[in-house]
């Protein structure tokens, strides 16, 4: 338990273009403990969205190195990956990214199901986590009959199933009006409080002030951290 | 992943888009509805030809030989009442021989007249022939030596002209001329398109003197072992030319030959048929690949989002492959059950034997599955490879 959740060490990554590579994400160093609330701060363009990318496992760096739980990612093949997506990384998307299809329970069970969890303990296990954001009401309906706020609380529900490493959110708030918003930044400071490693990618200094670390981005590089 | 969630998935996403997948289908529906009509109808066209030659007795040991060449047609020769006895006597490889007379006559009894077939024949063909006497008797061998004008008639003369009372014994004129009736025929039908219960059967030389003819219209001839038949037709045809025909003047028949005659002809017709199956299915096959595209298109979010949670390559191949196959199976299905609805009409409507082959049923089956795994092998390969950080940005 001495690793810390996420290491980066010279982490780099940049796209070829006709204009030359643009540095997304330039020789990064990072530590990230458990329990912490951190938050990625910064103009779109600097570069937020690339290393979450990275983090998340989604992309794989150009160079330089990421430790998840003290595993180097550049060691994993696809599968490996999409193994440490499933068992290490929760997401919450700004858009939440629920299957449409489904309904509340079966998209929390949707990370369950690739973990090879059988039917009725995934199903169980997601009534729980749906009870824990008060969703509990609102088990069978599908994503078009809830509300932004009731569809990203399953989507938070979904990030938490396999009771990850890291949650890593991509502008949570972002489509919600401020008293919704609220709710959903209250129910990560709940997270947080239960210890649950989080990282937050948000262009609103205001919501960055409710972590604890606040790093802002500028061009790929860390411009500062408080 | 289990099976079972492959399968729900599948059958979640083929229900969303019920007209689509429908569509889809149709092609695999109507192969495989092909694929089970024209195999079961080849079938049991052979069973009721089969069933026929058993029917009048023409067995396996049996043969017809017919004045005349079968192709091309040309004036027949003439094959002679003493022509049919010297086979008995020269070749002992045979069972029997009956003498076959046929033409037709008007019958008239208690003032009523139709015209009906007569068939003239020698007193054996009871025996022979799975064909009997249902009251009275047959003809006997004095009734041939001596050109007797008795006869037995079919069901349907007796119908016609005797309703309601037994003729036997009754007094009807054929051609004007005087017979005696001493049977009735039991009921059996049509056999090949010869109705065997509109006739009068009279002693062959009776029928000969009637018809004003020398000449028989066929012999049958029974083997002692079915194994003799090819020797058999070459004794007869070296003592027939030897008499008075020439080498080419008499053809055979034997039941084997016609039921690969009708081979030839449902043969040459499955083939055309088995060819718009196939075209069908190939159909049915791009129809499944194309909409497995779309819908893999459709769904990049989906996979994307999928991805993200956690599923690995062959966790999306399978997911898309499973609704190929699911679609393949369905359509296999769906044809199943219209080909042998349809099939068992068809075989109602004409009179053959209701009979599905139940390979037939496989081999459609297989195609189905076929069809769904070679249609659902590249879109569920294109869905695996799609890039997640791509595919969660894709906006329908």
């Amino acid at each position: 338990m001495s690793s810390p959740v996420l290491e980066l060490r010279k982490l780099t990554r940049h796209y070829p273009t006709p204009a030359g590579p643009v540095m997304a994400v330039h020789e990064l160093d990072l530590r990230v403990e458990r329990g912490d609330f951190m938050a990625l701060l910064g103009p779109s363009g600097c570069g937020k969205s690339s290393l979450l990318n990275l983090l998340g496992c989604l992309d794989r760096p150009s160079c330089g190195e990421l430790l998840i739980d003290g595993v180097a990612v550049s060691s994993l093949d696809d599968d490996g990956l999409a193994r440490l997506r499933n068992h290490k990384i929760g997401f919450v998307f700004q858009h939440y990214h629920l299957l449409p299809r489904m309904s509340a329970v079966r998209n929390v069970e949707l990370p369950m199901m690739y973990a090879g969890i059988p039917p009725a303990e995934r199903r169980q296990r997601a009534v729980e986590g749906l009870e824990r954001v008060r969703m509990a009401h609102r088990l069978e309906h599908t994503p078009s009959m809830l509300s932004g706020g009731e569809s990203q609380r399953v989507a938070i529900a979904r990030a938490l199933a396999m009771n990850p490493s890291l949650v890593l959110a991509d502008e949570p708030t972002g489509n919600l009006d401020t008293r919704t918003g609220e709710e959903i930044m209250q129910l990560f400071e709940k997270m947080h409080r239960e210890g649950t490693t989080l990282v937050m990618v948000t262009h609103s200094p205001e919501m960055a002030e409710r972590a604890d670390r606040i790093l802002r981005l500028r061009d790929g590089r860390i411009e500062s951290e408080t | 992943m289990t099976t079972s969630d492959i399968l729900a998935s599948a059958l979640d996403s083929l229900a969303a888009n019920k007209v689509r997948s429908g569509l889809t289908m149709l092609g695999v529906i109507i192969g495989v509805a092909l694929v089970i009509i024209l195999v079961s109808l080849g079938e049991s066209a052979k069973t009721f030809v089969d069933d026929q030659m058993r029917g009048i007795g023409f067995g396996r040991n049996g043969m017809v030989i017919h004045p005349g060449k079968m192709d091309p047609p040309i004036e027949p020769s003439k094959l002679r009442l003493e022509d049919s006895r010297e086979i008995s006597r020269r070749v002992p490889e045979v069972l029997d021989q009956v003498p076959i007379v046929v033409g037709s006559a008007y019958i008239r009894a208690g003032g009523q007249e139709y015209k009906t077939s007569v068939r003239g024949f020698t007193e054996n063909y009871t025996e022979l022939v799975n064909h009997r006497v249902e009251s009275g008797n047959f003809l006997t061998s004095l009734d041939v030596e001596q050109h007797r004008k008795t006869c037995v008639i079919g069901q349907k003369v007796k119908n016609k002209l005797f309703a309601g009372f037994e003729p036997i014994g009754e007094t009807v004129r054929i051609s004007g001329r005087r017979f005696t009736i001493v049977g009735v025929m039991e009921k059996k039908g049509e056999m090949m398109g010869d109705d065997l219960d509109d006739l009068v059967i009279v002693p062959i030389t009776t029928a000969q003197d009637l018809l004003d003819t020398d000449k028989l219209n066929a012999v049958l001839v029974w083997a002692r072992h079915t194994e003799d038949l090819p020797l058999i037709k070459e004794r007869i045809i070296e003592f027939l030319s030897g008499r008075h025909m020439r080498k080419d003047d008499f053809h055979f028949h034997t039941q084997e030959e016609m039921i690969s005659i009708l081979g030839t002809i449902t043969g040459t017709l499955t083939a055309f048929v088995s060819g718009v199956a196939a075209v069908s299915l190939l159909v049915g096959c791009i129809g499944i690949v194309n909409i497995m595209l779309v819908s893999v298109l459709e769904r990049t979010r989906e996979i994307g989002i999928r991805k993200a949670v956690g599923a690995r390559h062959r966790d999306i191949f399978l997911q898309f492959f499973g609704e190929s196959m699911v679609l393949g199976l369905l359509g296999g299905l769906s044809g199943l059950l219209a080909g042998i609805g349809l099939a068992a009409l068809v075989m109602m409507r004409t009179g053959l034997p209701v009979h599905i082959s139940s390979w037939a049923v496989l081999l459609a089956l297989a195609c189905s599955l076929g069809v769904g795994l070679v249609a659902g092998v590249y879109p569920a390969m294109r869905a695996a490879r799609a890039n997640p950080i791509q595919a969660l940005r894709f906006e329908n």
